[in-house]
């Protein structure tokens, strides 16, 4: 009795183990390319502007440190919107665009980075 | 006969780990990717069979099918039925398969998640499962066999399971150890994939992240339930003896620890990649170093001891797979180098520096004191004794400034802070913690080290405190949020943060426990005719007598203790020996009485003719709070695991 | 890297160094064969040492009034006389490897063991290790 289970519980696992061996080598995939994993440069951004906030609130850093940090951070976060908008790949950062975007933060930064900011944290609150 | 098939399984397992690895190397070299999918199919068949495999060693087990040699070796009959299962870990051999197997779910699991699928990383992970289970199943099919024929098959009863075992610690202890030894794998593999295809930037990271955590806990629980079984069950007192033994798990968790701090780094600031990489690699060999420690025989003080091949195999397989890895690290030595720097002395990242130093500091403090021996029997000729002061001197004060940065590094923000936030948010914790120290020094503590580690939790635990409260504050100033809503959300949008501070409280409340206990325990061991009694602390235990009485088939002496406190009767305490059929020597079972504040711990150590027994009493104060401050630090890492919309994208930080 | 951190990292490393270096020599003792111990008694006077042998069955004495074990071991044909203030160990019998750690009294011939720790030798059936877990011993009053 018991050898007859050993006999077919073998044989079954050899044909179940052959099965997925072998299928892959039969099965022919005509798009099978590599995914680009997805490297979510826009919400790092302004996780990291959440988080300079969160630490100046929390009083981890100066007054200071936090316009210095969060003027940096969100120029970048102005590219990034920028990029979006205007589709392209890549914009070249040389000194006469970062003045220019520098003088259009002045100006609408505040307004358009509280404005995503908000959204985020609402959208949190929504659900 | 049944077991049979099991033998038959775990061979198919080897030949197809074979097939896998061949499979997964050509494939990649030719870009093959029906190879490739074929040899993930090796993993699922794997996965398979080594479940079958294991299924039928547990299934002798339960039938007490004394025709296999580790059945008869490790149960009898009249085992219950759980120890009959766990006897399944009892041997080395079947903690083999018990690793073997986890390995081969985990590799499954991994291999064909979703997350991974059409990632070209997935192959070289594949890969470097596959060698770890080409060793595996050669070593049980070859050396340490499971299903290992009885000599004798006619024998119609076992050995029995030494009654030391015979303890939930036992059940839980090698479990929880091997799944979080085995979870180690899963980084690793991926570590080394992200160096064959030189992607060394967080990309690895993010993938094992929720592995890393979870291998993490297991580890930390393993080596909790270890501590907690030689508590209760080996009777002389204590939950760690820096024994060997226990040094081989507790290493991995120190690196593996470190390892997790670290790769916040590198996720946010694109640094210390180097780093990452030999803390895991180091983490996982110690994995491997500490069941090659355990089961090899090297560190037995007796040079009789019979060494089977498994030692020798292991040390084979640990280099090869260290050599390979340190090949890949070097070869990408450029690329790991680019990226940030620490840019201040006073941010973060520098405290987790410090913390890392000081974890990896305490490893190697360990390694040298158990490598100690071997290394001097092999140079010298005579073997070096470390003993238990060793171990003490050297990691009290490391693992003390270790929580003491704990407390210091919350008070810091990343890449950037100041020594006047830094001094703001300092001053009133450390000053509360002198306070506390104060007060423990008027309530009439006043040794050194206790005072001083009373004042560092305390300081950490305020600290911990006060981010969850300011960080409520800054939530409902952000978002207008009642505090409620705000406390909650806190935690469930930043649940790693949150939920690591809550395994910090854990683990303050577990050093808490281990300073009061080593520093304060009391203990009398006396000699007493029926009548007498023993004094200690405020604490009289008059013995009444000793009776016995038939527990199953067990045969079970026991000392009826009554017990006093301050004057007042608490209770009775009968602390036993058992005696089992199977078994030449009783088993000692301990007599606890736990409260928050100590434990009264009372052991029967022998008794004469005339009735009269000696009895060990030990009060080892705050001993509870170790295990407690392990369920808070479980709480916390569930909740840092916990799946979630939110916190899954990382800040970075640019220079 | 930042000049500051090398320092701090280096001052965290050194002192870990300094305490291992400061612990070791205090803490360790020599392993000697209890042939060393009976040929040369004096050299070994106050020196705290590690000893192993088999335990003699018939030597075995437990004295619990004064919770004394005395009992002789075996190793290599030299045999020697021990004393441990504690208790007997559930599995001690003859044949068990004791593994002791302490001091050889030359004076009165004795061992006075401070540390006990007890093995099963492989001959049972060829058990390993992990089937029988050390007893760990300790002489009450050996605080630090």
């Amino acid at each position: 009795m018991e050898l007859s289970v050993v006999l077919i519980g073998s044989g079954v696992l050899l044909m179940v183990t052959f099965y997925w061996i072998v299928k892959p080598l039969r099965t022919h995939e005509d798009n099978y390319k590599y995914d680009d994993e997805e490297r979510d440069e826009k919400e790092a951004i302004f996780s990291t502007l959440n988080e300079i906030e969160f630490d100046y609130q929390t009083k981890k850093i100066s007054d200071e440190d936090y316009q210095e940090l969060k003027h940096g951070y969100q120029v970048e976060a102005m590219l990034v919107l920028k990029k979006e908008e205007l589709e392209i790949d890549n914009i070249e950062v040389n000194e006469e665009l970062e003045e220019e975007l520098e003088k259009e933060i002045e100006r609408e930064l505040e307004m358009e980075v509280q404005k995503e900011l908000g959204k985020r944290r609402k959208v949190k609150d929504e659900k | 006969m049944i077991s049979q098939l099991g033998y038959i399984a775990i061979l198919i397992s080897l030949a197809l780990a074979i097939y896998g690895v061949g499979a997964f190397i050509y494939g990649l070299r030719n870009d093959d990717y029906k190879l490739i999918n074929s040899a993930k199919g090796a993993i699922k068949s794997i996965a398979l069979l080594s479940t079958v495999a294991a299924g039928v060693l547990l299934y002798v087990l339960i039938t007490s099918d004394f025709r296999v040699l580790s059945v008869y070796k490790y149960t009898s009959t009249d085992l219950p039925l759980l120890y009959k299962m766990s006897a399944f870990w009892a041997g080395n051999a079947g903690s083999l398969m018990l690793w073997g197997w986890v390995l081969s779910l985990f590799a499954f699991i991994v291999v064909y998640s979703r997350k991974l699928k059409n990632n070209n990383l997935l192959p070289y992970v594949g890969l470097i499962f596959l060698l770890n289970q080409v060793f595996f199943f050669f070593v049980l099919c070859f050396a340490a066999n499971p299903f290992e024929l009885n000599p004798d098959p006619t024998v119609t009863e076992g050995s029995g399971l030494n009654p030391m075992l015979q303890h939930p610690g036992m059940i839980f202890h090698p479990l929880t150890l091997y799944i979080g030894y085995v979870g180690f794998v899963v980084p690793f593999a991926f570590a080394m994939a992200a160096l064959i295809t030189k992607q060394v930037d967080d990309f690895w990271i993010k993938m094992t992240r929720k592995w890393t955590v979870f291998a993490w806990l297991f580890l930390t629980l393993g080596n909790l339930y270890g501590g907690q079984w030689a508590y209760v069950e080996l009777g002389w007192g204590g939950y760690w003896a820096w024994d060997p033994v226990e040094n081989a798990s507790f290493m991995p968790w120190l690196t593996a620890t470190a390892f997790l701090h670290s790769i916040m780094i590198q996720e946010r600031k694109n640094m210390l990649k180097i780093w990452n990489m030999i803390l895991i690699v180091v983490t996982y060999g110690l994995t491997l170093f500490g069941t090659f420690l355990v089961r090899s025989g090297i560190l037995t003080s007796v040079h009789a001891f019979a060494d089977s091949n498994i030692g020798s195999y292991f040390l084979v397989f640990m280099m090869f797979m260290m050599l390979m890895a340190i090949y890949f690290i070097i070869n990408n030595i450029k690329l790991l180098q680019e990226g940030g720097q620490f840019k201040s002395l006073l941010s973060k990242e520098s405290s987790f520096l410090a913390n890392n130093l000081l974890l990896v500091g305490s490893c190697f403090a360990i390694l040298w004191g158990t490598m100690f021996p071997v290394v001097s029997e092999a140079i010298q000729g005579t073997r070096v004794t470390v003993g238990i002061p060793f171990f003490n001197k050297v990691n009290g004060p490391i693992l003390l400034a270790m929580i003491f940065v704990m407390g210091v590094c919350p008070l810091i923000a990343w890449q950037k802070s100041t020594l006047k936030n830094l001094r703001d948010n300092f001053l009133i914790p450390i000053l509360i913690g002198a306070v506390v120290a104060a007060v423990l020094f008027a309530y009439g503590i006043k040794n050194g080290w206790a005072l001083l580690s009373a004042m560092i939790i305390a300081f950490v635990f305020v600290v911990h405190i006060v981010e969850f409260v300011r960080g409520t504050r800054a939530r409902m100033k952000m978002t207008n949020e009642n505090v409620f809503i705000a406390f909650y959300h806190l935690i469930t949008r930043n649940r790693r943060r949150y939920g690591g501070y809550i395994i910090h409280i854990g683990i303050i409340l577990m050093a808490m426990g281990i300073v009061a206990s080593s520093i304060y325990d009391a203990e009398e061991l006396k000699t007493i005719k029926i009548g007498e009694s023993i004094i200690i602390k405020d604490y009289v235990l008059t013995y009444e007598g000793l009776q016995q009485v038939r527990e199953g088939v067990n045969d079970v002496v026991y000392a009826d203790i009554s017990v006093e406190k301050d004057g007042q009767y608490l209770m009775q305490i009968q602390p036993e020996k058992i005696f089992y059929p199977t078994w030449n020597q009783p088993r000692t079972e301990v007599a606890l009485h736990s409260t928050l504040s100590e434990d009264l711990y009372v052991v029967l150590s022998g008794w004469e003719k005339d009735g009269s027994a000696t009895i060990r009493v030990k009060v080892n104060p705050l001993v509870t709070w170790i295990w407690y401050g392990g369920y808070i630090l479980v709480l916390g890492t569930v909740i840092a695991l916990w799946p979630g919309r939110y916190g899954n994208y990382v800040p970075k930080y640019r220079n | 890297m930042n000049r500051k951190v090398l320092i701090g990292s280096l001052i965290i490393v050194g002192a870990i160094f300094a305490l291992l270096l400061f612990a070791t020599p205090g803490a360790t003792g020599v392993e000697v064969s209890v042939g060393d111990i009976i040929s040369s008694p004096q050299k070994y006077d106050n020196k705290f040492i590690m000893v192993t042998g088999n335990v003699i069955g018939d030597s075995i004495y437990w004295d619990a009034d004064n919770t004394k074990l005395n009992f002789a071991i075996d190793n290599e044909g030299f045999s020697m006389n021990v004393t441990h203030k504690g208790t007997r160990p559930d599995n001690f019998d003859d044949g068990v490897i004791a593994i002791l750690e302490g001091n050889y009294d030359s004076e009165n011939q004795i061992f006075v063991a401070d540390r006990l720790k007890t093995r099963c030798p492989s001959k049972y059936e060829g058990e390993e290790i992990n089937n029988h877990p050390d007893e760990i011993e300790m002489s009450i009053n050996l605080q630090q």
